[in-house]
């Protein structure tokens, strides 16, 4: 939980370093060089989940219960989110954009920071922070009343940064599906974010 | 540009599945880019005065987000599971 937290430092560190370079030095990236390196990360994110060891057999071992619980997730978070537009001046199309990292607040934030506006891609960062850091106070609650859909709000983070926390709540099989869930999620989220701003 | 981003993503995939490029962990190109591209998300917030200015009210925005997004995920899979009795203890 200390890497988890300090890796998420680290991160906003950055992006407010980028902000007093852009307020006080008006330093700017060339928008070539964004949309290169956001292919680089794309790229190299689908090695990484790719290069998971054992990645298909796990999947295919428990595939309906992650299936479905995956389907149940994205259902879930972008009927909700859906319903926030209703209370900010965003459309419905952009929260549920926003809402589309399912946690994994670094790269649903520059995608939809380049895809679409900034301003968005900010909200969609700091929404997915929060989603991470709710999932981390809410999930040893929640697990007392239904494990899987406690594991079910951490999103794409259940594969890697809150696994640990996931299995040390629930049983065996519902880790499992937990990482099923984090690898299928984490596949989504750039298709889905690519297609909700295309 | 989507085109560009989904083929860059599908590649990658592929080349893991076949344990490919595994140098790159090492060298941490993953921290590195996603470090380059919030800083340059970063400048652009800067570089906005809306947007700078904004920044209090985004971050309310952003959290009313999360409790939807959270609510709507831990909401459908607690009724899927109670529909299909496949919560917690019976899994186990």
């Amino acid at each position: 939980m200390v890497r988890t937290m300090l890796d998420m430092i680290i991160m906003i560190g950055a992006l407010v370093i980028g902000i007093l370079f852009g307020r006080f030095f008006n330093f700017k990236v060339p928008g070539d060089m964004i949309t290169l390196i956001l292919m680089l990360l794309v790229f190299f994110v689908g090695v990484d989940i790719g290069r998971e060891e054992g990645i298909l057999k796990r999947l295919k071992s428990n595939l309906f219960s992650i299936l479905s619980q995956t389907i149940m997730i994205i259902l879930g978070t972008f009927c909700f989110s859906a319903l926030a537009s209703f209370f900010m001046p965003f459309s419905i199309k952009e929260t549920v954009g926003a809402a589309a990292g399912f946690g994994w607040y670094s790269l649903s934030g520059v995608m939809i920071s380049s895809l679409h506006s900034p301003l968005l891609g900010t909200v969609s960062f700091v929404s997915n922070v929060f989603r991470e850091l709710l999932s981390i106070l809410l999930i040893p609650v929640l697990a007392k009343i239904n494990q899987r859909a406690a594991v079910s709000i951490a999103g794409a983070t259940s594969m890697d940064v809150l696994l640990g926390l996931c299995s040390k709540n629930t049983t065996r099989d519902n880790t499992l599906i937990a990482f099923g869930q984090g690898v299928l999620l984490s596949l989504s989220v750039p298709v889905l974010i690519s297609l909700i701003f295309m | 540009m989507l085109v560009l981003i989904l083929l860059s993503f599908g590649a990658g995939l592929f080349l893991g599945l076949k344990k490919q490029l595994g140098f790159m962990k090492k060298i941490k190109i993953i921290p590195i880019l996603t470090l380059l591209l919030l800083f340059s998300m970063g400048t652009e917030i800067g570089a906005n005065d809306k947007l700078f200015n904004d920044l209090p009210k985004i971050g309310i925005q952003a959290f009313l987000v999360a409790v939807f997004a959270v609510a709507g995920s831990f909401t459908f899979t607690y009724i899927y599971t109670r529909i299909t009795g496949s919560d917690g203890e019976n899994d186990a």
